[in-house]
């Protein structure tokens, strides 16, 4: 196929990778944000075939089936799960920034990413593919922080650190040596194992806030052994 | 030749007439010296109007004139011509709408004085603009601000006039400073007064200079933050004042910073940059402080804001243009800046001559107590529709055709190479955008609740069309307006410019033409297809018998969908407090609701500078008064021995 | 001059006679996945016709504006129609097809049918207004940017010569991510779910219809049919600035029917594709509407900035 056209593609999937991951920033539903968070995985792969295509490099085939069936469909039907035991569907509150204003939040950041990486743009080689993945990969590790930041509830947190974790992965297709790319995304997908399970523990409902509430009985005994 | 310059001395003597007659019959009760000033007033106009457009076509004109051992030299060249004429053609509607609005006040000398005090304005500002000399273009500067003070406060009983009067005063005061600090430079650099290009200059001294001539004309054109005594006076002053002020002194300081921008001969690119930024601020913040304003003056002073930062634009435009060399772009955009002076001076002053009617007979200025006046005044809801469409940009009046050439200066971006200024160009074009857009929305409530749909109190009710003179004065502008929209592209091939053809400026007279026959046709085939029968009726209110004026639409209704999707800027408060006279809360004994928007730059700039300065001032006052004589007498006794050591004995 | 008046009359009358065609067709597409077999395909015709011989209603507090605004818009969409070539390209033309005036034309449409709904009186006329010229401010910005970009990649500001150069050259892939901003530009100016219900019956719901309430007999008519215009005209945009085959640029009798049959099959799939869309999404909340625009302008920002930037 035609190369040109081929980057082309790569570009508009990469494009809406950081689309989803904006969306995600002021969407409410949890199923919406669990579904967008599988359909970005699943356009990530398509952009891991697309490279093995040209490249044809067999590890990339691995990659991109390995992330089809952990992050595309195991995770996401993991949190659905999880989702359906708890009588939770909406995310409504916000901490700092409204909806829109965490849109044009965003929007800031990309913009002074975009302006931070020009100088060095021309030692990325002649293909700006290298250029676009590394100021995306970035902007969607500072937006998923943002998510984390913005949102009140647990699993919209969770999503966005998902999230964060995509963007590496893209960072590193481009950039990255590749064996370290399989360890990284081990390591990574356990971490996320191990959230899950705390929100498990914890359950789906609570925020952060609440943890003071759970934490309150171990006050009196502090008080208790302070008074002796 | 020597034809035009009698002409213009006529003109001026006329204007000096004009001046001078009210005042001598300042209190005979018989209005004829007041008509036979603004007679002599608009004969003066006239005159100024035939002798700029000769100007235009020939040759600049010098001159000079000698005042008590001073010499104020004037030079009238294209700029400056092109600003006679703004300023002559408001003028002249101004004095055909005065002829009656001056009946309407009190007291005769009140009468007389408004006449007086109007020529004298009109001509301070004629001076200013002809000026070539820095002395002269200060002396009447400080005359165009004086008698525009006395105007203001015309009405100097209500206390909100005299907040707005002593405001307007400090913030002119303030300008001339920057003003005057600016041209002690120039005068240091040039070793003279005359207005010369400045060569030479280094540039951290001609950025000084840059930056304080530019505060200075920025403060008198109500550029944001320094604007803020714009909403103050406008509606303080009389109707026609606030046209003139509006329409035609904040263009005399941009005709100041044009000309002494032209005379700084190497532009740095942060210039440009800074007035971009500060044209595309002032434009999306006046419009968003309009949005919320219920007071019809206010509204337009905004407003007026909101034109004066999409000129800036188009300066803006065309210092990075020019900087960047691109010599096509920066032309079409210093003329589409000039050109949108002109359009907003036309239909503001329109805006507020037929406001000033609306207010004149409704004695109010609040539109929530107005509505269905289209049927009690039909010429100036005309006219005021006809303002609305030009400025909301719409075409083919001719807002849009200013508009039109920024925008298409703006999508050619791209030709500049340093990205940071395209993203910045981009921004600017996405508010600008924004910006246009919320003009419109801002002007249907405008029109909508003040002239449409039912009466909404007694005055309403019982209102009526006013005086001739009052209507057509504001006529003359709404003519123009729609001439100059539509034969926009047939006038700048008169001019000259060729490079607006070459760039694609769409020829609206065709455009129109093919609308009205299009129109037309439609009319004719509803008129055969369709079924021509209409009845009056009830409008459908659900099923309620007879609708009152209380089930109608109101302003702060209207634009509550933008100031609930602009909260961040707006930061609304509401306040709700109940006071009931049980316990319980059930029989309720008065209660307060309001909703506050935050007043930003009065409260976070305006009021702690005042407030420092006010410290400071209280400080010296402690040390000037307090302080016993006897002290005070030795202090200075002992400063002046200090002086006389330090003179004699260390400078040898 | 005689390319451009052969145009004139092509486009007229295609827009005047295909676009009640695509509300039904969106109608009846919408119904099919709904389960009901739905109105007919020419049912927006009889609609029209019906309309035309009723008789006029107005209100006692109405003005000229009333009487005066419905021909203005619809003359509006008939000038505009002689903006966007559907099947056929005329050579350049400097009066018409300017972007920024196309643009304008149609918020003067909008400016006088908001004033004509604040002219009786009524509580539902002032909310439509209100919330129509409220929305159609904020999606501004979105489209300037999208056509700054159709701008700087077609080099061009005038409709014909975009679409020419689209239809000559081939490797404008990227610009397909601007699909989605014109998509969500094409369902505010034509007041479709997700931004406002063209079917509903509760007028609290209601932004366009809400104006054009007190509307009646062939006033109604005229500005129904200038609204199917607008709509048609901006599938016509879409579709030929994405795909711009069997636009044809010679005054051939072949050549323009072959375009005609091209024109009507791609702008059929919009129209189904968009009566797929609707039915699978719900109306958003007013005021998280913005948050939607916010989102287009998000993606036509971070497009251009690509496209001119590297």
């Amino acid at each position: 196929m035609n190369s040109l056209l081929l980057a082309d593609l790569q570009k508009i999937l990469i494009v809406g990778m950081i689309l989803l991951t904006v969306i995600s920033v002021s969407r409410r539903n949890l199923i919406s944000l669990i579904n967008m968070y599988s359909f970005q995985s699943f356009i990530l792969s398509l952009v891991i075939l697309l490279i093995f295509f040209e490249d044809k490099k067999i590890i990339l085939l691995y990659i991109a089936l390995l992330t089809i069936i952990s992050k595309c469909s195991f995770i996401p039907i993991l949190l659905k799960r999880t989702q359906k035991s708890m009588k939770i569907h909406v995310d409504l509150e916000y901490n700092l920034f409204g909806p829109t204003t965490s849109i044009f939040i965003s929007l800031l950041i990309f913009g002074m990413l975009f302006f931070l990486f020009l100088g060095i743009k021309e030692q990325l080689g002649a293909n700006s593919l290298n250029y676009i993945s590394i100021i995306f990969g970035m902007s969607m590790l500072f937006i998923g922080m943002l998510i984390i930041i913005a949102r009140k509830k647990i699993i919209t947190k969770i999503i966005g650190y998902l999230m964060m974790e995509n963007g590496v992965v893209l960072l590193s297709i481009f950039i990255g040596d590749l064996p370290l790319l399989i360890e990284i995304l081990i390591l990574i997908d356990l971490l996320v194992l191990l959230a899950i399970t705390s929100v498990l523990g914890f359950g789906m409902n609570s925020s952060v806030e609440n943890f003071h509430v759970k934490l309150n009985p171990f006050r009196k005994w502090f008080k208790r052994v302070s008074e002796e | 030749m020597i034809f035009y310059v009698m002409i213009f001395q006529v003109s001026i003597i006329l204007f000096v007439l004009s001046i001078i007659i009210p005042l001598i019959f300042i209190n005979v009760k018989k209005s004829l010296s007041r008509t036979l000033s603004l007679v002599m007033l608009i004969l003066a106009c006239v005159g100024l109007l035939f002798f700029s457009f000769s100007v235009l076509m020939y040759e600049t004109i010098n001159f000079q004139i000698l005042l008590s051992g001073f010499t104020f030299k004037f030079s009238i060249d294209s700029l400056a011509s092109f600003f006679i004429i703004l300023i002559s053609l408001i003028a002249l509607s101004v004095g055909i709408y005065s002829i009656s609005y001056c009946e309407h006040f009190e007291s005769e000398i009140k009468k007389n004085l408004l006449v007086s005090l109007t020529s004298f304005f009109i001509l301070s500002m004629v001076f200013v603009v002809a000026s070539q000399d820095l002395i002269s273009f200060l002396f009447f500067w400080e005359l165009m601000s004086i008698s525009s003070f006395m105007l203001v406060m015309f009405d100097y009983d209500k206390p909100e006039t005299k907040k707005a009067g002593i405001f307007y005063f400090v913030m002119t005061q303030i300008s001339t400073i920057f003003l005057i600090f600016a041209f002690v430079f120039i005068y240091t650099h040039i070793n003279g007064l005359e207005f010369t290009q400045l060569e030479g200059l280094s540039a951290p001294v001609a950025s000084l200079i840059f930056l304080s001539l530019t505060v200075g004309f920025a403060i008198k054109a109500g550029v944001i933050p320094f604007h803020k005594w714009l909403p103050y006076a406008h509606p303080a002053s009389p109707s026609s004042i606030s046209a003139l002020m509006s329409g035609v002194m904040i263009k005399v300081a941009i005709y100041g910073f044009l000309r002494f921008l032209f005379l700084l001969p190497e532009q740095q690119l942060w210039w440009g940059i800074l007035i971009l930024i500060a044209g595309t601020v002032s434009a999306l913040l006046g419009v968003i402080y309009a949005l919320k304003e219920h007071d019809i003056k206010r509204l337009l002073a905004y407003h007026s804001i909101e034109n004066i930062g999409i000129i800036l634009l188009g300066v803006g435009l065309y210092m990075v243009f020019s900087f960047y060399q691109f010599g096509d772009l920066a032309m079409i955009s210093l003329f589409a800046a000039l050109f949108h002076t002109l359009n907003h001076a036309l239909f503001k002053s329109l805006l507020f001559l037929s406001a000033g009617s609306v207010v004149h007979k409704m004695h109010t200025k609040n539109i929530e107590e107005m509505g269905g006046l289209i049927k009690k005044m039909p010429y100036t809801a005309l006219l005021f529709l006809i303002g609305a469409i030009s400025i909301s940009a719409l075409p083919p009046f001719n807002g849009f055709v200013s508009e039109l050439m920024i925008f298409q200066v703006f999508l050619k971006f791209s030709v500049l190479s340093s990205p940071i200024i395209k993203i910045i160009l981009l921004l600017s074009l996405s508010l600008f955008a924004l910006t246009s857009a919320l003009a419109a929305v801002c002007f249907v409530k405008a029109f909508g609740i003040i002239f449409l749909a039912s009466p909404r109190s007694e005055e309403a009710e019982h209102a009526k069309e006013v005086n001739l003179s009052m209507i057509i004065g504001p006529a003359i502008l709404a003519i123009l307006c729609i001439f100059l929209g539509i034969f926009s592209y047939q006038i700048f091939q008169v001019i000259g410019l060729k490079i607006g053809i070459r760039f694609g400026l769409p020829n609206l007279l065709i455009v129109s033409t093919i609308a009205v026959f299009l129109g037309s046709l439609t009319y004719i085939l509803m008129k055969f297809v369709g079924n021509n029968k209409s009845r009056v009726t009830e409008t459908w209110g659900c099923g309620i018998n007879s609708q009152n004026a209380s089930m109608e639409y109101t302003a702060s209704g209207f634009s509550q969908p933008v100031t609930t999707i602009f909260k961040s800027i707006y930061q609304p408060k509401l306040v709700n407090q109940k006071s009931f006279y049980d316990q319980e809360g059930t029989f309720f004994k008065e209660g307060e609701a309001k909703v506050t928007m935050i007043k930003f730059f009065e409260e976070y700039l305006y009021m702690p500078i005042s407030r420092a300065i006010s410290q400071v001032s209280s400080i010296l006052y402690y040390l000037q008064n307090k302080v016993e004589l006897y002290p005070y007498i030795l202090a200075n006794f002992f400063a002046i021995i200090v002086l006389l050591l330090y003179l004699g004995v260390i400078i040898r | 001059m005689n390319n451009f008046l052969l145009f004139a009359v092509v486009n007229l009358t295609l827009v005047l006679f295909l676009s009640p065609l695509y509300i039904s067709v969106i109608k009846k597409v919408k119904a099919i996945i709904q389960g009901r077999r739905g109105p007919s395909i020419i049912q927006s015709y009889r609609n029209i016709f019906k309309l035309l011989k009723k008789e006029s209603l107005y209100s006692h507090n109405s003005s000229f504006i009333m009487r005066v605004a419905p021909y203005i818009d619809f003359t509006g969409s008939l000038l505009l129609s002689l903006f966007v070539p559907l099947v056929f390209i005329p050579n350049n033309s400097n009066v018409f097809g300017n972007i920024i005036l196309f643009l304008y034309i149609l918020m003067l449409g909008k400016f006088v049918i908001a004033l004509s709904g604040l002219d009786a009186g009524s509580t539902f006329g002032g909310m439509g207004s209100s919330r129509e010229m409220s929305l159609s401010a904020i999606i501004e910005p979105t489209i300037i940017v999208v056509f700054a970009a159709v701008v700087f990649s077609f080099d061009s500001i005038n409709f014909f010569e975009i679409i020419k150069s689209s239809l000559l050259s081939q490797n404008h892939i990227f610009l397909w991510l601007l699909l989605i901003p014109f998509i969500i530009i094409f369902i505010t100016e034509s007041s479709r779910i997700p931004v406002d219900n063209p079917e509903t019956h509760l007028e609290l719901t209601m932004i366009h219809e809400a104006m054009i309430l007190e509307q009646s007999g062939k006033n109604l008519a005229l500005i129904e049919w200038s609204s199917a215009i607008k709509q048609l005209l901006l599938i016509g945009i879409i579709v030929n600035i994405f795909i711009p085959i069997g636009i044809s640029t010679s005054m051939n009798i072949l050549a323009l029917s072959i375009a005609v049959i091209i024109f009507f099959v791609k702008s059929l799939l919009f129209a189904i594709g968009i009566g797929i869309f609707e039915s699978n999404i719900a109306k958003l909340r007013f005021f998280r509407i913005p948050n939607l625009f916010a989102i287009s302008y998000f993606l036509s920002f971070i497009t251009i900035l690509i496209e001119v930037l590297l």
